[in-house]
């Protein structure tokens, strides 16, 4: 039989990033086809080709035999494409049945037919096994629910292709049966299905066929029958070497700079202790949702109270530290550079400057000199590419731009630096530099805690690894620890104690 | 409890100055009073029943008493100089109105200009091309149009029931139409309106064209009432229309609200205060103290409805 849809040789980039290079699929009538990747990998971006909400670089996309070209999401509607996006779009203020029906209520004479929408709705929801109230507005109802409304107007397109982006992410699991039911429904009427999911053991309970996508080329194509769960780890990280270390096995670390004993904060934290040294990159290891960010950002004390001891070193030793403390000694670099604060219409010497000011004026005034100087010492440093410390930060390069970031950290000479997927959305040699940059930090003394998907990454700079599962601290490995290790450690109970 | 108070306390506020006004001074409750303060919120409802339609899509249109000075102008002109009816220039007023609402409409949707910096601009630019039009004269209307903006069908003034249609009209193709529903789609979310493929630029594009129209009929009507074209007409007319729908319930944010009731409340709350204080002998230049404090009042208590929804969440 011939696949209802073929996507072949799709190349996509933003900027000089890469995010599609050689992205292939196909997707069957009746057939659920999982998309699977780490994060980057691409498959958001095959999606939104898909969907039409991008347009290819090159490549060829076809329905039913056809090639077919997308000049936005209403042409991909009108070609059966149906896309459930991760992010929601539902309108708060406006009923369910309204949310099922924006873009095709159903008339009678001008006047939208209230009786026939409902019934309609109802219908739909229905199928998917959920029980809403479809005269009441979007805003009373939970995430999970919303979700169903999002599906329903999936459903009402009747489409021949539905794709479904991390579906299950906000759903309980009852809600999450309900949907995989509805799937199972949907492909025996014929629709060809595309579920992406982080979830590895949900994508075998429901696909058919298992894609796998890395660094944005598709790498694998399986019968889900005829593989598992390892193998599709493996393809999914890739081949990973030792080779690519570029830290010693064996830094004897430094004392400790932060010890942090019985941290809690249920839903976000369990329980998670460790110590981090002065000296080391401690690399965070662990799926997205195990609670990797919210560690950090907890031990940070940036979402509210926590339990536990946390002390951090000071003049005299270690002592305990309140949320303000640890702030002030603590630079935090994560993937969201503008949330960050770097400010794009602003100079890169400003934005360096803006969060040092108080150090670099003299009677209330602002000593452009010195802003000048710092600037230009920290550009050296970071070997950030840009014409002088003049140039608007928007428009360098995202590695420049995360440079800059951490140069306005940097700044304020840190004893903690948190980089919390510091290098997402970065090109290879962008990465490279920011790896190297957290290595010499490293080497001058300051303590490193490092979180990032790609274990690649982590297995390049860590002395030593946290292994984060379920919202608790699992346990740690040594620098030495293997790739196998690692994705062991993912499932198994940890051998090594903290 | 609080709620309730909250969710109905425009209409409790409105009764209660009703009853103090009417207890401060007795006439304010008379028949023709009563009658004269619907009178004068005709332009203010028509106006502000456009102004709900924009301000439902999360955006504004401040250009609309300029628009309504523009439209009367031409019409004024023609009357006057060319000899026309009041009725055909009455349309071409429409006209011109429909005319000026669509360049706000290109500009805010294919320009992509902010819709308050860009009905600013067309603000001043719409005024100053009305003050071209009349030479800054004052423009006296004939008989018949005056006439006919004070036309009573028994105690009702005409006008009024033509305001009162305008604005269940609007209400109806907000609350009923595939059209208004998806304004109120684009004000919840444009990005998630233009996610699932509804037609945002073309909606928007139409809201500011009735925006222009509507202003433009609010614009005839209050020249009517007073039977001339004076550089005044329409002057401020924008930020009360704003007012009146905020005050009215309807979100600044969009998405929220009901056309009818709202501009009906909003209107009603700003002409009986006016009309109370002026009856009870207040000093004119209190009413604008007495105005900006409800702005403030309402936002206040929209602000405090929304946490309470957060909170209850």
């Amino acid at each position: 039989m011939t696949p209802l849809l073929t996507m072949e040789g799709l190349r996509k980039a933003y900027g000089t990033v890469q995010a599609v290079s050689d992205g292939h699929l196909t997707a069957r009538s009746g057939e659920v086809m999982a998309l699977l990747g780490a994060n980057g990998a691409g498959k958001s971006t095959m999606m939104n080709l898909l969907g039409g909400l991008v347009r290819p670089d090159a490549g060829q996309i076809s329905i039913a035999g056809e090639a077919v070209s997308f000049a936005g999401p209403t042409d991909a509607i009108r070609a059966g494409i149906a896309f459930v996006q991760q992010e929601l779009s539902v309108f708060a203020s406006m009923t369910v049945a309204e949310n099922i029906f924006a873009g095709d209520f159903p008339t009678r004479g001008g006047r939208i037919d209230r009786v026939a929408m409902q019934d309609r709705a109802r219908v739909l929801l229905a199928q998917l096994g959920a029980r809403i109230d479809v005269g009441g507005p979007v805003e009373r109802l939970s995430t999970g629910e919303r979700q169903m409304v999002e599906i329903a107007r999936a459903l009402r397109r009747k489409p021949r292709i539905l794709i479904f982006d991390e579906p299950t992410s906000s759903l309980s699991a009852p809600e999450k049966a309900r949907l995989h039911a509805a799937i199972r429904d949907l492909k025996a009427q014929g629709v060809a299905i595309i579920y992406i999911s982080h979830f590895i053991s949900e994508v075998f309970d429901i696909a058919d066929r298992i894609t796998v996508m890395r660094n944005g080329a598709t790498v694998a194509e399986r019968q889900a029958s005829q593989t598992d769960q390892p193998e599709v780890v493996r393809l999914m990280l890739g081949d990973i070497g030792a080779a690519g270390r570029i830290v010693a096995d064996d830094v004897t670390p430094g004392p400790v700079a932060l010890q942090v004993v019985g941290l809690t904060a249920p839903p976000r934290i369990r329980e998670a202790s460790f110590e981090l040294h002065l000296g080391e990159i401690l690399g965070v290891w662990g799926l997205l949702g195990s609670g990797r960010t919210e560690l950090v950002r907890g031990v940070l004390g940036l979402d509210g109270p926590v339990a536990g001891r946390i002390a951090l070193r000071g003049q005299g030793g270690l002592a305990p530290a309140s949320p303000r403390d640890l702030r002030a000694a603590t630079a935090f670099v994560t993937e969201d550079r503008r949330g960050e604060g770097l400010l794009l219409p602003f100079s890169v010497s400003d934005n360096i400057a803006l969060p040092n000011l108080d150090t670099l004026s003299r009677g209330g005034v602002v000593q452009r000199v010195r802003v000048r100087d710092l600037a230009l010492d920290l550009i050296g440093k970071l070997s950030i590419k840009v014409s002088g410390p003049a140039q608007r930060a928007g428009t360098l390069s995202g590695g420049n731009q995360q440079k800059v970031v951490l140069a306005k950290w940097l700044a304020s000479t840190p004893t903690i630096l948190i980089l919390d997927e510091p290098t997402r959305g970065l090109d290879l040699a962008a990465k490279d530099d920011i790896l190297r940059l957290a290595v010499d930090l490293a080497a001058k003394g300051v303590a490193v805690l490092l979180i990032s998907s790609e274990l690649e990454e982590l297995m390049r700079v860590s002395h030593r690894y946290l292994i984060v599962r379920e919202r608790r601290v699992a346990g740690t490995l040594p620098g030495t620890a293997t790739e196998a290790d690692l994705i062991a450690a993912l499932s198994a109970p940890v051998a090594v104690p903290a | 409890m609080m709620r309730t108070v909250l969710n109905n306390g425009f209409p409790i506020l409105l009764a209660a100055l009703v009853v103090l006004f009417g207890v401060l001074s007795p006439s304010f409750l008379s028949l023709a009073n009563i009658m004269g303060i619907l009178h004068a919120m005709v332009p203010i409802v028509v106006v502000a029943s456009g102004m709900a339609l924009v301000v439902m899509l999360g955006k504004l249109d401040i250009s609309v008493g300029a628009i309504g000075f523009a439209g009367m102008s031409m019409a004024a002109v023609l009357i006057d100089g060319q000899g026309w009816s009041p009725l055909a220039a009455s349309g071409v007023a429409l006209l011109v109105g429909a005319a000026l609402g669509a360049l706000n409409g290109f500009v805010v949707v294919v320009l992509r200009v902010n819709p308050l910096i860009a009905t600013l601009g067309t603000m001043i630019a719409f005024r100053g091309l009305a003050l071209q039009i009349t030479d800054s004269r004052v423009v006296v209307l004939p008989d018949a149009m005056r006439n006919f903006g004070n036309w009573t069908l028994g105690p009702v003034f005409f006008d009024v029931i033509l305001a009162g249609a305008v604005l269940t009209i609007v209400h109806l193709i907000h609350r009923e139409t595939p059209f208004g529903r998806t304004v109120t789609a684009i004000g919840n979310d444009e990005a998630a309106a233009r996610r699932i493929g509804l037609p945002v630029g073309r909606t928007v594009f139409v809201c500011f064209v009735a925006s222009g129209i509507l202003g433009a009929l609010g614009g005839i009507l209050g020249a009517a009432q007073v039977g001339a074209v004076t550089t005044f007409l329409g002057k401020g007319m924008e930020f009360t229309a704003v007012a009146v729908v905020v005050v009215g319930g309807i979100s600044l944010f969009g998405g929220r609200g009901s056309v009818f009731w709202g501009v009906l409340l909003g209107a009603l709350t700003f002409e009986i205060i006016r009309a109370g204080l002026n009856h009870v002998g207040a000093n004119p230049y209190f009413y604008q103290l007495i105005g900006g404090g409800i702005i403030f009042v309402a936002m206040y208590a929209a602000a405090l409805k929304a946490q309470g929804s957060r909170l209850s969440d």
